[in-house]
């Protein structure tokens, strides 16, 4: 197994972990069958949950029971092979708990021979609902707009972005209802696509174009201006009425070139971004490589230009007139080729596993990643941006600096927006140490099944790859092949990996993380007390 | 003398049009529904018909009014748009609107534009015990013809509330089915049973849905819609090796019909497996693609899903083949030909798109990572030319169909450019001109059902028409009122009408002329004995 993961790989990789821990034993065949029973309950009210989904997943072994409670919500099993299983329960209007996602929190069941398990008790949390209208500026309803919600999302290096979280349009009577939102703070978008006939060429208006512009709930342009709504589980939150005024509108036009011979491109995909947050309007490009993108209110954008092979990206601001004669010239990706070196003594050859270094683009979401060769040579490509380096090096060893060209860029960040050339040289340290330590909840006993941060201080922090092993069903937990250097160890009772990125939680929660030192050959112990899943929902509350 | 005479007034024309002092030209007019009521903040469009020609964009005022100032002369056509309005246009389904004269010296007023209410439709979404769908998916459907067949097809989709409850709006007059599926969201949870997609009242089968009528700005009330659970069943079998992990490898299901509306699957699998869950029974193609190592492989492996899962399904994998091949042009084109793609199609067109290739300017083309298989074979031309013949080898093509299932041989396209032209005017049964029917040529003789041929158009104002850029060859000519669009190119659809139709032979750059009685399609409806 790969020592050191990517934080964003976190639930996949602990799942795992978690089931090595508890079903490696695989079941020797004709044992005696148990049975199992147990009622659904919504998490909120308490009440029993009809119609939901429960499956019965073995670990270690591959068995899938599947049942449906009835109207008390009840569920039963009959027939269970002896052996260790993780119950899931799933229904329209809960927080899903699918493919292991919850997985690595829910208390494994354990059915001997013969025995009948009862009066399992299965919570499921009740998702949100937000309902509205949106309106224009007489009062008349606006059909067809998109109302999203969003939720920042902090990404490695303390920067956050809204992502959309859920998506509804309004209807006829400009009426909108988002359904299934997971418990949370949202902000509200509202967005009206432009109708027909705004690309013609030549067009004469009797007024200055207008459209209306994209509106955070109530009434403001920028997030940083609007209200955030905190949605619990299972409340409907209704009243979410937009009010949208027309601003002055402007167009984007420009042609798309293929940079390599300087002709029109034809079969191109052009569309806008906003600053900070996922795209949305897109145009298509005429027969000529040329574009216009009509309805776009001030503010700064990114164009995209994208086809097969090439791509191409610019920054454009809209002040009070429109942008003409953007040329955007597409290239194919730029190819980056490094090394990964192992300095020191490398592990033996049969404990080592394949390299990897990934590249991924913070604004866009997109990446791109590639085995390390055996002579230790790689080659990447990657289409122009500021990336996040993901670099992985074998057991027995920890990235120590990255460097590209003469650049150091250890820190984790590489930007690729110009043409660039220069090699990718990465070396890792095998100097590494260990840590091993108990975890503890409020009563002083053990914790089990305890996520456990180790986030580096110092001159480390910030790296992305920092890893989150789980403590066992003893509250124990171990990690190897640490750089280094000071750390910071926390114990979460349960929280959402991508809330470990942002600094400002990381921060509320240091007071109660344990401190640590790594030497090299060392062995360091340590003591952490759990965080509570309360406090985590607690302090989640109070971030934007 | 002549000509300079003609020179001077041309530029005093000019001159006066730019004076400030000059007479302004202005459009103005009304809005309206057709039911008379005046429409406020419509978006009222005076488009150029001169692709260099200014064009004129304003709102209508409370009273549906509008008013266009400083037009300049010139042919133009008006058009309004506004939520929960359409385009009502006189004349064949896809006509052109009307154009709109301005001359020099005269304003235009009482431009009456008619908008159609569009219809809504609301209901709920109940499982056998009553309790509401939640988030449930809805579907207004609708029969249109697509490459000459009549297909079931979504127009407008919509999600139920939390309590069940849709509202579909937006729907143009005529006749609708509908159509349910449970959330969308449940897709992928490991599910004893999930929703059955019903269409309205209670049927699963497309054919025995409850056709709709809805009228203009018809509000309809009361559509309910039963939705059972059915057990859904997988398919897993072993993933296909690949030897980097930067291959690239595309696994998908697909009904065998090749089109069912709303079809999905989900698939989960990990490095050695793959499975398609939420199936219902019935028959399946599965289909995988490598991508490696610049070589492609597919695969197509039949599953039939009765009332299990099926496991072990082996896809046996074919080596992608490359079809090389060259136009010629035969003559001299009209027009530059630029732009040429050959396509191919298969059976399996739906589940695996289609391959095509742009011809590059020596004539060549290469279309790469083809399944050896049938295809149709065609090519996207330019006006003024059409495909006089393809050769697979030295073999001649027949129906435009290409045996590769042996490996290909160069294909050769020859485009002929020596085409004709066929024009004539349509009369309605009662003598008068037919303004703005189809007229729709279609292919007979030597070239039947060459649907490539088929050249297709309007009348305008005075009952006329002209088509260009005919094949030389045997065809008929149809006149129609109010088909369908697609319809004509449906040889059953066609056939009652066959005998309205008027026949034309075009020679090589010939020019033929015929006169037209256009055909109602709803009066024939009404009194099949005609």
């Amino acid at each position: 197994m790969r020592r050191v993961l990517p934080a964003v790989k976190w639930n996949f990789a602990s799942f795992v972990v978690f089931a090595a821990l508890l079903g490696a034993q695989p079941a020797p065949p004709s044992k005696k069958p148990g049975k199992l029973e147990g009622v659904v309950l919504n998490s909120v009210t308490n009440d029993p949950v009809k119609k939901a989904t429960v499956t019965l997943q073995g670990l270690g072994q591959p068995i899938n029971h599947s049942a449906t409670t009835d109207a008390t919500g009840h569920f039963h099993f009959d027939g269970v092979e002896p052996g260790n299983y993780v119950a899931m329960a799933n229904r329209d209007g809960y927080i899903p708990e699918q493919g292991g996602r919850r997985g690595p929190w829910a208390k494994p069941i354990t059915v001997a021979e013969e025995q009948e398990v009862k009066d399992l008790a299965l919570k499921l949390v009740p998702l949100g609902l937000v309902s509205g209208h949106v309106l224009d500026e007489d009062g008349d309803p606006v059909a067809r707009a998109q109302v999203q919600a969003l939720r920042y999302a902090y990404l490695p290096g303390g920067t956050k972005r809204l992502n959309p979280a859920g998506f509804a349009n309004t209807n006829d009577l400009g009426e909108y209802q988002l359904l299934d939102l997971e418990p949370g703070r949202y902000y509200f978008l509202a967005a009206v696509q432009p109708r027909m006939g705004r690309t013609l060429m030549h067009l004469r208006r009797a007024t200055p174009e207008q459209a209306y512009p994209d509106t955070f709930y109530p009434s403001a342009s920028q997030a940083e201006q609007a209200t955030a709504t905190q949605v619990g589980a299972g409340v409907q939150v209704t009243g979410i009425d937009f009010r949208l005024h027309k601003a002055a509108a402007f167009h984007i036009r420009g042609k798309a070139v293929d940079g390599r011979t300087g002709q029109p491109l034809r079969n191109a995909q052009i569309w806008i971004q906003t600053s900070g947050r996922f795209g949305r309007g897109g145009t298509q490009i005429q027969q000529n490589g040329t574009f216009d993108m009509p309805g776009v209110g001030s503010g700064s954008y990114t164009v995209n230009c994208q086809t097969e092979d090439l791509s191409s990206r610019q920054a454009i601001d809209i002040a009070d007139h429109d942008v003409d004669d953007v040329v955007l010239v597409a290239r194919p990706p730029l190819e980056i080729s490094g090394t990964v070196r192992l300095e020191g003594t490398p592990p033996p050859q049969e404990q080592r596993g394949k390299m990897r270094v990934n590249l991924s683009m913070l604004e866009m979401g997109n990446s791109a990643g590639a085995e390390v060769n055996a002579d230790g040579t790689f080659t990447l490509k990657v289409t122009p941006g500021v990336y996040e380096i993901n670099a992985f090096c074998d057991a027995g060893a920890y990235v120590k600096s990255i460097h590209f060209g003469d650049q150091d860029v250890s820190s984790g960040k590489i930007d690729l927006t110009q043409q660039s050339s220069g090699a990718l040289n990465i070396v890792c340290g095998t100097d590494v140490g260990q840590i091993q330590g108990t975890v503890q909840n409020d009563n002083g006993e053990p914790a089990a099944q305890v996520m456990i941060c180790v986030v580096p201080e110092g001159e480390h922090r910030g790296r992305p790859d920092l890893f989150c092993p789980i403590s066992d069903e003893k509250g124990k937990f171990e990690y190897r092949d640490l750089a280094p250097g000071d750390y910071k160890v926390f114990a979460w009772e349960n929280t959402d990996p991508q809330m470990l990125q942002s600094a400002e939680f990381q921060k509320a929660f240091e007071s109660r993380a344990a401190s640590v030192t790594v030497s090299s050959g060392g062995n360091s112990s340590v003591q952490v007390k759990m965080i509570a899943a309360a406090d985590i929902e607690a302090e989640k509350n109070k971030l934007p | 003398m002549m000509r300079i005479a003609l020179v001077t007034s041309m530029a005093a024309a000019v001159l006066l049009a730019q004076e400030p002092v000059a007479p302004r030209l202005s459009v103005s007019g009304v809005v309206v529904s057709t039911a008379g009521d005046p429409i406020r903040k419509a978006i009222v469009i005076l488009r150029a018909q001169d692709e260099n020609g200014i064009s004129y964009t304003v709102d209508s005022d409370p009273n549906g009014r509008f008013m266009i100032d400083d037009v300049q002369p010139g042919a133009y056509v008006v058009s309004a748009d506004r939520q929960g309005f359409e385009s009502d246009t006189d004349g064949a389904p896809g006509a052109p609107p009307p154009s709109l004269k301005v001359e020099t010296g005269q304003s235009v007023t009482d431009v009456k534009i008619k908008l159609v209410p569009l219809g809504v439709i609301t209901g709920r979404v109940v499982d056998d015990d009553g309790d509401p769908v939640r988030g449930a998916q809805v579907q207004a459907m609708t029969y249109a013809y697509q490459t000459g067949k009549r297909q079931l097809r979504s127009v407008e989709q919509i999600t139920a509330n939390d309590k069940g409850e849709f509202r579909l709006f937006g729907l143009r007059p005529g006749t609708f089915y509908l159509r349910a599926s449970g959330h969308s969201r449940s897709r992928g949870i490991p599910a004893s049973g999930s929703f059955t997609p019903t269409y309205f009242p209670n049927t699963t089968n497309a054919a025995h849905a409850a056709p709709i009528d809805v009228s203009a700005g018809a509000q309809l009330r009361g559509f309910d819609i039963l939705l059972r659970r059915e057990p859904r069943y997988s398919v897993r079998g072993k993933r296909p090796e690949v030897k980097h992990e930067n291959a690239q490898l595309m696994l998908q299901i697909v009904p065998r019909s090749g089109y069912e509306p709303g079809f999905r699957s989900s698939q989960r699998g990990d490095n050695e497996t793959f499975e398609f869950m939420d199936l219902l029974p019935g028959s399946y193609v599965v289909m995988a693609t490598v991508k490696e190592d610049n070589k492609t492989r597919m695969a197509r492996q039949a599953v039939e899903v009765l009332s299990a899962d099926v496991e072990g399904v082996t896809l046996n994998f074919v080596s992608a083949i490359e079809v090389t091949g060259s136009v010629r042009v035969e003559g001299t084109p009209r027009h530059p030909l630029d732009n040429l793609r050959v396509f191919l199609r298969s059976d399996m067109q739906m589940m695996m798109g289609q391959s095509s290739a742009e011809v590059k300017p020596d004539g060549s083309f290469v279309i790469s990572d083809v399944v050896p298989d049938v295809y149709e074979i065609t090519v996207g031309v330019a006006q003024g030319a059409y495909v006089k013949s393809i050769r697979l080898g030295d073999a001649e093509v027949q129906d435009g169909r290409i045996d590769l299932t042996q490996g290909s041989g160069p294909v050769t396209v020859l485009l002929g450019t020596d085409v004709g032209e066929v024009e004539g005017s349509v009369k309605k049964s009662n003598g008068d001109p037919a303004v703005r029917v189809r007229v729709t040529l279609i292919a007979y003789g030597t070239h039947l059902d060459r649907s490539d041929l088929s050249r297709s158009g309007f009348s305008d104002e005075q009952g006329k028409f002209h088509l260009r850029n005919i094949a030389p060859g045997e065809y008929k000519v149809f006149a129609w009122e109010d088909v369908p669009i697609g319809a004509p190119q449906d040889p059953e659809f066609r056939k009652p009408f066959e005998k309205q139709a008027a026949a034309v032979k075009i020679e090589p750059n010939g020019h033929a002329t015929v006169e037209l009685t256009a055909i109602s399609v709803k009066a024939a409806a009404q009194h099949p004995a005609q």
